[in-house]
């Protein structure tokens, strides 16, 4: 299948099939948990990203000072840091051991959090002052303007950016194979240390990691074209 | 009779940039008080304080009887008595032009859906855009949405209106329509506050003219005597340039 060349021959890669059918089941269980880590993290970081969002825009403060500093702190340091302090010292310090799917969710998160916080803000914040205005000059009060008029037009640009941030998580989800959490990363590792093999275990999970993204961008497409 | 617009000793900075000294202004009920003045005078600056899009720094603004300033007042419902038609349009640009009419007289007046309609087609119909009431505002030429913006305004009844430069975005062969409209609410009776570089609006509609410069009032009177008769040389220098 591949072919190099090497000392003027043409050397013929022996691609092994077999490894890659032997693994197929274990990765495509590392899939689905691949899949369920995602949803999980989403669904963490757009909600927990929600209030940090607002908390950056709050009129008090010191809330602004510590949503930014939440921010600013799991934007600036690698996620596999996170990762790892999460899994090794955060967690064990609350469920008193670890557990690599808490910690993996968690941290993939908490991080996809920070990033959700800058996308609502910017969101918000990229609707111009003559639509707040128009709402308060008819009465509107300030939870009304954002409900009726700033958060519909706000959502339409929001959601590009969300895409993109979704995608992003789930091929960094593969970090979390670092904790030897068994999803799609994992079992590829594993059948490359079992057989000494590259190409073929990596080849295959990057094939389902492109499905998965591939198949998240389309429904993407297709929630910015409803929305609009 | 007592003003319904009472503004007294308004005084506004943005940042070390004095924008308003001491004004103190009178609108009388059925009033059309038309604000000119050079750029950057203030003139938006203090109409939007009348409604409180900014908060004076010094001074007292009351509306109907009912202080701006004072602490308890509910600012949205006075806000509700002074409609507001911006020189932008703004109007809601995610909605069909009908929503834009109803939105704020079911969620602010508490109208039912079928009672807003009713109201806003009526409008609709008196700026003469009915056949728009399905359209986006995107698909508006400028007079059209400012004309839809009127109309916003004016479904929730208000007492006053406040108009911040209405055609100073419009293309020139626009600019009649909108003010047609205007001369038609101010014969009907309305209050208002116009902010505009449009003279002969000024003269023929207004029954009082302020010329404001610098962040002060120079100088109010009627319109003959403003524009015939002015008394101060800044006065007479500013309309030497625009008429």
């Amino acid at each position: 299948m591949l072919s190099l060349m090497r000392e003027g021959a043409l050397v013929y890669y022996a691609f092994r099939f077999d490894i890659i059918q032997e693994y197929l089941p274990l990765m495509l269980k590392g899939t689905l948990l691949t899949i369920g880590i995602s949803l999980a993290s989403i669904a963490i970081g757009v909600i927990l990203g929600l209030f940090i969002g607002f908390g950056k825009m709050a009129k008090f403060w010191p809330i602004r000072w510590l949503m930014s500093g939440y921010i600013n702190i799991f934007r600036g340091t690698p996620l596999i840091l996170q990762v790892l302090i999460i899994h090794f010292a955060v967690i064990p310090s609350i469920l008193g051991t670890t557990n690599g799917i808490v910690a993996a969710i968690v941290a993939l998160g908490l991080n996809c959090a920070a990033y959700s916080a800058e996308i609502y803000r910017a969101g918000i914040q990229s609707i111009d002052a003559g639509q707040r205005e128009a709402a308060y000059s008819l009465g509107m009060t300030h939870a009304q303007t954002l409900r009726h008029i700033i958060v519909p037009q706000a959502v339409r640009r929001m959601v590009p950016a969300f895409g993109n941030e979704f995608i992003v998580l789930v091929k960094d989800s593969s970090f979390v194979a670092w904790i030897a959490v068994p999803e799609l990363m994992y079992w590829a590792n594993a059948a490359k240390s079992q057989y000494y093999k590259v190409w073929e275990p990596y080849l295959a999970a990057g094939v389902i990691y492109f499905v998965l993204t591939y198949l998240l961008s389309k429904l993407l497409q297709w929630i910015e074209r409803r929305v609009k | 009779m007592d003003p319904i617009i009472r503004m007294r000793g308004v005084a506004k900075s943005f940042g070390s940039n004095k924008v308003l000294h001491d004004i103190n202004l009178d609108v009388a009920p059925r009033e059309v008080v038309v604000v000119i003045g050079p750029s950057g005078s203030g003139k938006s600056t203090m109409l939007r304080c009348i409604n409180l899009l900014e908060r004076p720094d010094e001074g007292d603004v009351v509306i109907d009887g009912h202080s701006l300033m004072a602490k308890g007042t509910n600012i949205a419902e006075i806000r509700t008595e002074a409609g507001m038609v911006f020189q932008r349009f703004n109007l809601f640009p995610h909605m069909k032009v009908l929503d834009n009419l109803t939105l704020a007289q079911v969620q602010v007046r508490g109208r039912q859906q079928a009672e807003a309609r009713e109201k806003a087609m009526a409008l609709l119909r008196k700026v003469g855009l009915e056949d728009k009431a399905d359209a986006y505002p995107d698909s508006l030429s400028g007079g059209q949405a400012q004309r839809v913006a009127i109309a916003r305004a004016l479904a929730m009844d208000p007492k006053i209106m406040l108009f911040d430069e209405p055609t100073s975005a419009l293309d020139p062969e626009m600019v009649g329509e909108v003010l047609a409209v205007m001369k038609e609410l101010a014969a009907e009776g309305m209050t208002m506050v116009v902010v505009t570089h449009e003279m002969g609006f000024a003269r023929e509609v207004g029954d009082r003219i302020v010329f404001m410069e610098s962040g002060s009032i120079v100088e109010e009177g009627k319109p003959e005597e403003i524009f015939d008769r002015p008394r101060t040389e800044r006065t007479r220098l500013f309309l030497s340039k625009v008429l």
